[in-house]
């Protein structure tokens, strides 16, 4: 359906935060994240493309994604390291129904991790501190956070396959 | 353990190494795998902080609902009341403060509430359910009687909550008639 400016800014209001959210978990940036959004509604101003008549914000969720899965695919391992985004063929993991994989992943580390060592890898991985603010933080050394990281991430490939979550 | 602590620091600095080194080490294929559920572990938190953020803000409409509903009956119970009683009771009870009523806040779901499943079989948990809310259990897969779960369950929640949270497994179809919990 050809779309009028003053639908494009509705489209904008519902979507635009809807958009961004995903994008920016899927690239981890939040520039980039935005560079995604705004060029879709750029396209869309343009008349680049066109959208459904049904369910418009499902198809602009969905541009988003592919969108963001073409970049993914044009980093460079390093750049995807950076940013530890998955170094596996974008697309083919984190869709919705791996998401429950992924908490229960967690609720299985929460529940199983010796208490020191839950608290390391929730440190890490949660609130993203780096080795020496974890070290600082709970008064050990960085080689002792380093080894509950090791220990953590081994109980991990024991219990889960990293391809099936 | 020396190569995962290896991988750690690179993945924390990644600019401190070369092209050639990085790759080198992604081409292992259990450093890549290490690596790989190290970023699941990020999105896996990312993940259930937004699923509690829902909750929360589930709650919170709850809470409300909760609130209209007993201020209504209080609303209605004190109607009710003055329309019954003695004039010398009416008094007394005009007296009675809104604090003194017993304070009605959002639940605080218990600790001990918490059921907690540690690789438990679907068939455990469903028959814990099911004396709980004085139901039957039917399994209609028996397959799915096997399957092994991490699980919490807030006792003092309503039944529907945890079917609703055991749904969200792969392969699991769980559903409540008037008299039974039905694993499909």
């Amino acid at each position: 359906m050809t779309v009028e400016k003053t639908e494009i800014g509705q489209l904008y209001t519902s979507c635009y935060q809807r958009m961004f959210t995903m994008a920016r978990l899927m690239l981890k940036d939040e520039k980039e994240a935005e560079d995604v959004v705004s060029d879709l509604f750029a396209k869309l101003a343009d008349g680049a493309f066109t959208l459904p008549s049904e369910r418009p914000e499902s198809y602009l969720m969905t541009a988003t994604r592919n969108n963001c899965l073409d970049r993914i695919r044009r980093l460079s391992l390093r750049e995807r390291m950076e940013r530890r985004l998955s170094l596996s063929e974008p697309g083919l993991s984190s869709e919705d129904g791996d998401l429950q994989r992924l908490t229960e992943m967690i609720d299985y580390a929460e529940m199983t991790f010796p208490k020191q060592t839950w608290r390391v890898f929730q440190l890490r991985f949660d609130e993203g501190l780096l080795y020496r603010e974890i070290a600082e933080e709970l008064g050990i050394s960085e080689t002792s956070v380093y080894k509950h990281l090791a220990k953590a991430i081994e109980r991990l490939k024991e219990k889960f396959n990293p391809t099936s979550i | 353990m020396k190569d995962i602590e290896q991988l750690l620091r690179m993945t924390e600095r990644p600019q401190g190494y070369t092209d050639e080194e990085l790759q080198q080490l992604m081409n292992d294929p259990d450093m890549r795998a290490y690596y790989e559920l190290m970023v699941k572990a990020e999105e896996g938190f990312a993940q259930r902080k937004a699923r509690r953020a829902k909750s929360v803000r589930l709650w919170k409409v709850a809470a409300m609902f909760v609130g209209i509903i007993l201020l209504s009956g209080i609303t209605f119970a004190a109607v009710h009341f003055s329309r019954n009683v003695p004039d010398d009771v009416k008094t007394q009870a005009q007296e009675i403060r809104t604090s003194d009523l017993p304070q009605q806040t959002m639940e605080i779901i218990p600790q001990d509430s918490i059921r907690t499943f540690e690789n438990a079989e679907l068939q455990q948990i469903l028959a814990e359910l099911a004396d709980h809310y004085h139901l039957d259990v039917a399994f209609h897969n028996e397959q799915t009687r096997h399957l092994r779960l991490y699980t919490k369950w807030d006792t003092s929640a309503p039944l529907s909550q945890m079917i609703e949270r055991l749904n969200n497994f792969e392969k699991v179809s769980i559903r409540q008639t008037n008299d039974q919990i039905i694993a499909e």
